[in-house]
């Protein structure tokens, strides 16, 4: 979606234009959805997280700068709103079971069909820094400059941490394929 | 242990990232190292499985959900006048503004050619800068427009110490954005009025800028803007370029050959 597309339907929301909101919302419901679920790894929270986004993102109206592109704007009150979650959920978590997050080894994992979900483990094993750059390189599939713009980090940063993020993926996946030609 | 540079290289082929002299040097350090032939290979495969991951539908009642919580604010119509007037704002005009007065500011008187019943200006309120009369001394010319978003016609009138731009659009529900520009045409906007009947839509927002003017606004257009001639011009008319846009995208673009 351009920004031109974006900046004209901000305008149209700002002036209470409710089809404007809708346009918005279906351009970007569905990406942000996804980010955040690869991010706090369920559904229920990631329909918790969706809705808190778009809720702040349009209560905040004003302070989104047009200079910058509206979806690095989302993306970024998506990430941050998803890290959030998982930190809120870990301090309501008895002490000694604040570091789970999925208690799933990737060895859990035994059909082709359970891949995704593989997958979906171990990037939960990841910290949230270098989550958040492989959910926003691989999933919503930014680039290095527009991952740096919404994660306010220097290019650099981005694929330092995406670098390491990728080698610890690599890793864990290698332990679950032990034996077979798959890494 | 491969070098820094080369797992830099190899990463940013993964992420499409690699420039031309970048995939050269990559490709000849892939036929010479094994390992960095197999190094790549795996971020190939780990690249494969990132995109055969399925793309989650959201729960279906999530958008509703959001858009039954967000709030917009109310909509109303509104004229940018303080930067519609510029420079040449009339101090009588700048305290009708600072009063909170922002569209019935004033009235039109004007004479043309045409009955009273077509331009029917009397009935627009607005504001102008200049004696607020109009005398018609010259050939119309107009343009037609039928498009998806927006139907009508835009009539330059030619008038004694100046011009009138009189644009009767509909844009059936759609909100458009209508950009005039003057400046190649060499006329300076000195008024406007917009059409207060029951038919008529306000329009939300309105900006000049140079010789540059846009209005967002949305259903029914009636509105005049006056125009004064530099000196020297003769038929600087069909210079005026109008765009719309919808939605960002121009969807319509006048030439000279537009006006008849």
């Amino acid at each position: 979606m351009s920004n031109n597309r974006d900046q004209a339907l901000i305008d149209r929301c700002r002036r209470g234009d409710r089809r404007a909101l809708e346009t918005l919302l279906g351009h970007y419901e569905r990406p942000v959805y996804n980010a955040a679920y690869r991010i706090v790894g369920n559904c229920e929270d990631a329909a918790d997280v969706t809705q808190v986004v778009f809720l702040k993102a349009f209560e905040h109206l004003d302070r989104y700068n047009s200079k910058f592109k509206f979806f690095s704007w989302i993306y970024r009150i998506a990430i941050n709103e998803s890290i959030n979650h998982i930190n809120r959920n870990k301090n309501q978590q008895p002490l000694g079971e604040q570091e789970i997050v999925d208690n799933r080894g990737p060895e859990d994992f035994v059909g082709a069909g359970d891949l995704s979900d593989m997958l979906q483990s171990c990037l939960l094993e990841l910290q949230e820094d270098y989550r958040a750059v492989v959910v926003l390189r691989h999933f919503s599939e930014c680039s290095y400059l527009e991952i740096s713009d919404i994660l306010h980090i220097p290019e650099k940063t981005v694929k330092s941490r995406l670098y390491s993020a990728r080698q610890l993926m690599k890793d864990k996946l290698k332990n679950h394929f032990k034996g077979s030609s798959n890494f | 242990m491969l070098e820094q540079h080369i797992i830099e290289l190899i990463n940013a082929d993964i992420d499409g990232e690699l420039g031309l002299d970048g995939r050269k040097e990559l490709s000849s350090i892939l036929e010479s190292s094994p390992e960095a032939a197999v190094f790549h290979k795996e971020l190939i495969e780990l690249n494969d499985m990132f995109r055969n991951a399925p793309v989650l539908e959201s729960p279906p009642a999530l958008a509703g959900s959001i858009l039954a919580s967000i709030q917009l604010p109310v909509r109303r119509g509104f004229f940018d006048f303080f930067q519609f007037l510029g420079g040449s704002k009339p101090a009588t005009a700048g305290l009708a503004f600072a009063a909170g007065l922002l569209v019935a500011v004033g009235l039109y008187e004007t004479e043309s050619s045409r009955g009273a019943s077509d331009q029917d200006t009397v009935k627009m309120v607005g504001t102008m800068v200049g004696d607020g009369k109009f005398k018609a001394a010259g050939q119309e010319i107009q343009l037609s427009l039928d498009l998806d978003e927006l139907n009508g016609k835009v009539t330059l009138f030619r008038g004694e110490s100046g011009d009138m731009l009189e644009f009767e659009l509909d844009s059936k529900g759609e909100v458009v954005e209508i950009e005039i520009d003057f400046e190649k045409a060499g006329l300076l906007v000195s008024g406007f009025a917009q059409h207060g009947g029951a038919k008529a839509s306000l329009i939300e927002t309105l900006k000049l800028s140079g010789g540059n003017m846009r209005l967002v606004n949305q259903g029914r257009h009636h509105f005049v803007i006056f125009l004064r001639q530099q000196p020297g011009t003769k038929e600087p008319g069909k210079d005026i370029r109008i765009g719309i846009s919808r939605d960002g995208e121009r969807v319509y673009e006048s030439t000279r050959d537009s006006w008849r």
